[in-house]
């Protein structure tokens, strides 16, 4: 079972970037916010739980784990990822880079 | 130091890429000779890529080589994949947060993958952590760690200026290039061109990583310039910092083609969408025409619209790799036998089917001398490197022009990829040949039997009517079952081989380097080149005297050359080294000359062939004797 302390990461309007998760967008605030670093005071602060998590999956039909760099689009897989301790996310910032880096093709 | 071995690792999509350009052009831009490999998974983002890059003072490098000399890693997956690529009192960049990881802490390697690496640090008594490797590394190898903390670095980004979070890879990579530049002694000058180069009307991004330049110079001060790179001798001129899909479609503009189609594939696409930015040509503010790029719903359109627009008189071509040109083939076949001129660029990369879809092989080359139901006349080329590609390009449209047959252009994902730089080409030694073209007019015999190559009058022109079928024909081109009619027909198409063959100078077909007089033969065509050269000097310095023949021609294969060319040297004496399993250049040689390689190097891996491994395959084979060498570098 994931444990969650009180970092942006942690939070359920937290978007961290696809690859960097130490920084990334709260919706809430809609400015750049740092993931990892306590959070004292935030009145908007929500823990993530994993509940959400499952109904994002089943509503979105994936979520993001962070360490992993990859989508999730099973439950099977969400509760495998969550076992092991990753951070989950229901969304991510994709970078824009990303257009400029990745070939395309098939 | 004269030259410096480079290896950037990363998630691909993470700012790696970025990294790889703003350095070579900042490199090039001081003077050096810049090459730069992009090695990737097939996922778009995400799995590791990194950039393997050779930094020259004296030459243009056409070759890598391992180990290399500075590490920089954005990940604990760089630390673990490519901690045995460094060399003796090399330079590991990383990130400090990254020390904790543990190899199984890093999911996104391959099972495999992390197997290997687990037997490699278990058999050197290294646990499988970041830290570790990194203290080994420090203590048995005299390797410097600088850990960098790329976080504290962000974030204080974050507090000078409001960045968007979208863009943090473009930080990422100025936090890369900045390390590498204190390290080599790359002043800021040359920085900030890469920077402006690559964040071109972006003005905040360039000031933003120079601001990270300034964090990282600070950071790093005591090891400032510890590679610092002697002043560069080459003297380039003018020069270009290119990929090789952006010198084929550079090449391709200059050759006047008018219609580009394709189907996207790695490695081929972005050929066309450099294309596509230039579908108006104008000089000096003088409009020369339009460019056609058209991306089709798949590569039979592709094909077959290259073929209805080169019978309008365009210049026309399509681009592919190896699943696309599969679909291409009956495609092929209509323009043999219906002598269309188009070129089809072919990208070759790992197969068969899907394959390693980002990965380089030169496995196709059967496929493409061969594919294509009957027979009918084509002609194959291939190009050893960027500068030769641009000159092949030219000559791939005169040929296919002028003798009126399809014309496959090898080339593989290396050079497809591979960042170089390159002198600007010389536009006076291209020559534009369209061949003989007819008016046509009244009773106009497209495929007139008097003639070996065929009159050629445009569809659309004035007061002429033509036929084209998939079906034999007659010389007006009306279907026609005639037994001699076919012998006629189906002769003339196959016997202008000869002609090609007879016409296309030596030095088109095989190109000899090296000694005069060698002691050996190396045989390879493609991409093999640059290291195949880099081998023979490394070679000649231990005494062995040696040549590269660099096969141009693929079909119609160069038998006469080719046998003249082998009789320099004993049999046992030539050995063929190619990017695949069956090397394929050596079945095509016996097969036309009856000549048996008997020698092989080869690497099926995806990756390219280093100068390293290379040179000691050669030694096992030509030295000690044996028969084949499986090369294997690289992650």
């Amino acid at each position: 079972m994931t444990t969650y302390s009180n970092e942006c990461v942690q939070c359920t309007h937290f978007k961290p970037h696809l690859h960097y998760p130490y920084v990334g967008l709260c919706v809430v605030k809609g400015e750049v916010r740092e993931g990892t670093g306590r959070v004292e005071t935030c009145s908007s602060f929500r823990i993530k739980t994993l509940n959400e998590i499952r109904d994002s999956l089943t509503r979105k039909g994936w979520v993001y784990c962070v360490p992993c760099r990859r989508t999730l689009t099973t439950l099977e897989e969400l509760e495998e990822h969550a076992l092991r301790g990753h951070t989950i996310s229901d969304d991510v910032l994709i970078d824009d880079v990303v257009s400029e880096e990745a070939l395309s093709g098939d | 130091m004269k030259e410096i071995e480079i290896l950037i690792g990363g998630p691909q999509g993470s700012g790696i890429e970025t990294s790889m350009m703003i350095l070579c052009r900042a490199f090039a831009k001081k003077g050096y000779g810049v090459i730069a490999d992009r090695e990737y998974f097939s996922n778009i983002t995400g799995r590791h890529s990194y950039i393997h890059m050779l930094v020259s003072t004296n030459r243009i490098p056409s070759f890598l080589r391992y180990p290399v000399r500075i590490l920089a890693g954005a990940d604990a997956e760089t630390i673990f994949t490519h901690f045995d690529d460094v060399a003796v009192k090399g330079v590991i960049v990383y990130d400090k947060k990254q020390l904790g990881k543990k190899l199984d802490d890093v999911p996104s390697i391959e099972n495999a993958t992390k197997r290997r690496i687990a037997r490699k640090l278990a058999e050197l008594g290294v646990y499988p952590d970041v830290a570790s490797v990194i203290k080994y590394l420090e203590q048995e190898r005299g390797i410097l760690p600088l850990g960098l903390d790329f976080e504290a670095v962000l974030k204080s980004l974050l507090s000078t200026y409001k960045i968007d979070p979208r863009q943090l890879s473009r930080y990422v990579s100025g936090l890369v290039v900045s390390s590498i530049a204190v390290l080599t002694g790359l002043s800021e000058e040359f920085v900030k061109y890469g920077f402006e180069a690559q964040f071109r009307e972006r003005e905040y991004l360039v000031e933003q990583n120079l601001m990270i330049l300034k964090v990282v110079k600070e950071l790093m001060k005591d090891y400032e310039s510890i590679f610092r790179l002697d002043d560069p001798s080459l003297n380039l001129g003018k020069f270009m910092v290119v990929t090789g899909n952006e010198v084929v479609a550079i090449a391709k503009i200059v050759a006047g083609v008018r219609y580009q189609s394709y189907y996207p594939i790695t490695p081929a696409s972005d050929e066309s969408f450099l294309m596509e930015r230039y579908e108006h040509v104008e000089t000096d503010d003088k409009s020369l025409g339009s460019l056609v790029v058209i991306q089709t719903e798949d590569e039979i359109a592709a094909v077959t619209s290259a073929i209805g627009a080169a019978l309008t008189g365009a210049r026309s071509s399509t681009s592919t790799s190896g699943p696309g040109f599969d679909l291409m083939i009956e495609g092929i076949s209509w323009a043999g036998a219906n002598e269309v001129p188009i070129v089809i660029t072919y990208y070759q990369r790992g197969g068969p089917s899907t394959g390693q879809p980002t990965r380089g092989s030169q496995s196709d080359l059967l496929s493409a001398v061969f594919a294509g139901h009957g027979e009918f006349a084509r002609v194959v080329i291939a190009s050893g490197d960027h500068e030769e590609a641009f000159y092949d390009v030219v000559e791939a449209f005169n040929i296919a022009e002028r003798f009126q047959v399809p014309v496959i252009h090898l080339l593989d994902k290396f050079l497809a990829n591979m960042t170089v730089t390159m002198l600007v080409p010389r536009l006076s030694k291209v020559l534009i040949d369209r061949g003989d073209l007819s008016p046509g007019g009244s009773n106009y015999k497209r495929f007139d039997l008097r003639y070996l190559i065929s009159p050629r009058a445009f569809l659309g022109s004035p007061m002429t009517v033509m036929w084209y079928t998939g079906d034999e024909h007659d010389e007006f081109g009306h279907i026609s079952e005639d037994p001699e009619e076919r012998i006629a027909m189906y002769s003339k198409r196959i016997e202008k081989l000869k002609l090609v063959s007879d016409s296309i100078p030596s030095d088109k077909k095989i190109v000899v380097y090296g000694d005069e007089k060698p002691d050996y033969l190396v045989v390879g065509w493609g991409s093999i080149k640059g290291v195949a050269l880099g081998a023979i000097e490394v070679l000649r310095s231990q005494g062995i005297k040696g040549a590269y023949a660099n096969v141009k021609l693929l079909w119609p294969f160069p038998s006469e050359e080719f046998e003249r060319l082998a009789s320099r040297v004993p049999a046992e004496m030539v050995v063929a080294v190619e990017h695949s399993y069956g090397v394929n250049i050596a079945s095509l040689v016996r097969m036309c000359t009856g000549i048996k390689i008997s020698k092989e190097v080869v690497k099926y891996t995806g990756r390219p062939i280093t100068l390293e491994e290379l040179v000691e395959g050669l030694n096992r084979t030509l030295i000690k004797g044996e028969s084949r060498v499986v090369l294997s570098r690289g992650a």
